[in-house]
């Protein structure tokens, strides 16, 4: 192995030393990435592996389906996918409508965002944070804090990236911590993730303030990262306690983030500041 | 088969036995598994780098574990260097008490593993107080006892690879 013929201790040393330097360089600078390429291709049929009972099991269970519960699922489907398109058409006509009006007021215009399927790859990360290993990386263009939901909401951000795999921090992560709005009233807050896969936090917000059971948090894209609209959480308890100054809000979030087998990940659309009107034209 | 030929053989074959014990070790880490048990994994790595520090010294060492603690991080989509670090130590700590753990009965050697598991966890969890929120729970604990729980198996099952194999 490595240099045989120094002691134990300073080996010992030498390579502490270069962990160190290792850990420092991963997380303030972008040298490693190469280095941790080329570890995650070394690892990933490992990864293959280790994921393969699980795809079998999933493969099975499609295959072995009845075909009468098949044809009632291809039935719900269908009718599902109607309904989606009936309120897609009101949805373009709305979109259309609120273009317009933000072009008289000369407010800046917003590209659609843009959306890529990843498939969960089930193989157990670092024990002590919340994160899924998905099978897009840098190769398909995922970047670092790059937004990720699934049908239902938000699901989290991407943390790590190698070539074709990259990790999802989970909004439940306790180190993770979400800009958001209240969807009725616009009423600002931050969403913090507490270690519990069901539990999130709503810290700092005064006993004053106008939120209530069954409040649904959307992204407010402050901070940049997330773009705005999306549901992240809904609030299932307030607790009032005159000793403190701050309420304790818990709520839970709304992407399925035990039962998910695909993710989307999201390329959020850029913002466009359009050519400023003269305050008279065009208003017929 | 002459003798010389006989231990070239040994040799050859025991290279390959003990990375693919490590290969083993990180798919046994690697695999998933609920929540509730996810607390109660050994860490195999840990374990299957005790084994070989005690059983083939002159082999496996600090760099040994700084490579299979890399491995690690690299799977788990960690820091890189985190698990390195203390691995490295693992592997030091054991390797130059090798000679005495070996005589050990059972008992005092899983109080051992439990030592020297646990001078792991504190690095490990240092490491992650520092760049991140530091999150104190029983959970950690509860791995590391895991570990030690596991030590005879891992320890009877790696002797019997090692005595198939004929690694020196």
């Amino acid at each position: 192995m490595i240099s045989l013929h120094l002691g134990k201790t300073i080996q010992l040393v030498l390579l502490m030393v270069f962990s160190i330097v290792l850990m420092l360089a991963d997380h303030r600078l972008d040298i490693v990435v190469p280095l941790r390429n080329v570890a995650g291709l070394v690892v990933q049929p490992l990864q293959d592996v280790v994921s393969t009972p699980q795809k079998l099991r999933g493969w099975f269970s499609e295959v072995l389906q009845p075909f009468n519960e098949l044809r009632q699922a291809h039935a719900e489907l269908k009718a599902e996918n109607d309904l989606l398109k009936a309120r897609l058409q009101l949805f373009e006509s709305l979109r259309k409508e609120n273009e317009r009006l933000s072009s008289l007021l000369s407010a800046s215009k917003k590209v659609a965002d843009e959306v890529l399927l990843a498939e969960l790859i089930e193989v157990s990360l670092d024990p002590f944070t919340h994160r899924v290993l998905v099978n897009k990386g840098s190769r398909n263009n995922v970047y670092m804090g790059q937004p990720v939901i699934d049908t239902e909401g938000v699901v989290g951000q991407v943390t790590r990236t190698t070539l074709y795999r990259s990790a999802v921090t989970l909004i439940t992560d306790p180190n993770h911590a979400i800009p958001v709005q209240i969807r009725r009233n616009g009423l600002r807050a931050v969403v913090q993730g507490t270690g519990s896969a069901q539990n999130l936090e709503i810290p700092f917000l005064t006993p004053h303030v106008d939120i209530r059971k069954g409040d649904v948090l959307i992204t407010s894209s402050m901070g940049g990262r997330f773009p705005a609209g999306y549901p992240v959480a809904e609030v299932t308890n307030i607790i009032k306690d005159v000793n403190e100054p701050f309420l304790e809000i818990v709520a839970v979030p709304i992407a399925r983030l035990d039962y998910a087998k695909e993710v989307l990940l999201v390329w959020p659309g850029q913002v466009v500041a359009q050519r400023k009107l003269p305050p008279h034209a065009e208003l017929n | 088969m002459t003798a010389a030929s006989l231990r070239f053989h040994e040799n050859t074959s025991g290279r390959w036995v003990i990375p693919f014990t490590f290969v083993v070790a990180l798919g046994l880490t690697a695999i998933p598994l609920p929540d509730w048990m996810l607390r109660f994994r050994p860490d195999w790595v840990a374990l299957t780098l005790i084994y070989w520090c005690l059983a083939a010294p002159a082999r496996v060492g600090v760099g040994y574990g700084w490579v299979a603690g890399l491995m690690l991080d690299a799977i788990q989509l960690g820091l890189l260097g985190k698990n390195a670090l203390a691995k490295t130590v693992v592997a030091y700590l054991i390797s130059q008490k090798y000679l005495r753990m070996r005589v050990f009965p059972m008992l005092q050697q899983v109080l051992i593993v439990f030592l020297v598991l646990s001078i792991d966890l504190a690095v490990v969890t240092w490491i992650q107080s520092i760049s991140q929120k530091a999150q104190a729970d029983f959970v950690y604990w509860t791995q590391t006892l895991a570990s030690m729980m596991a030590w005879p198996l891992v320890f009877f099952i790696l002797r019997a690879v090692k005595r198939r194999a004929g690694v020196k």
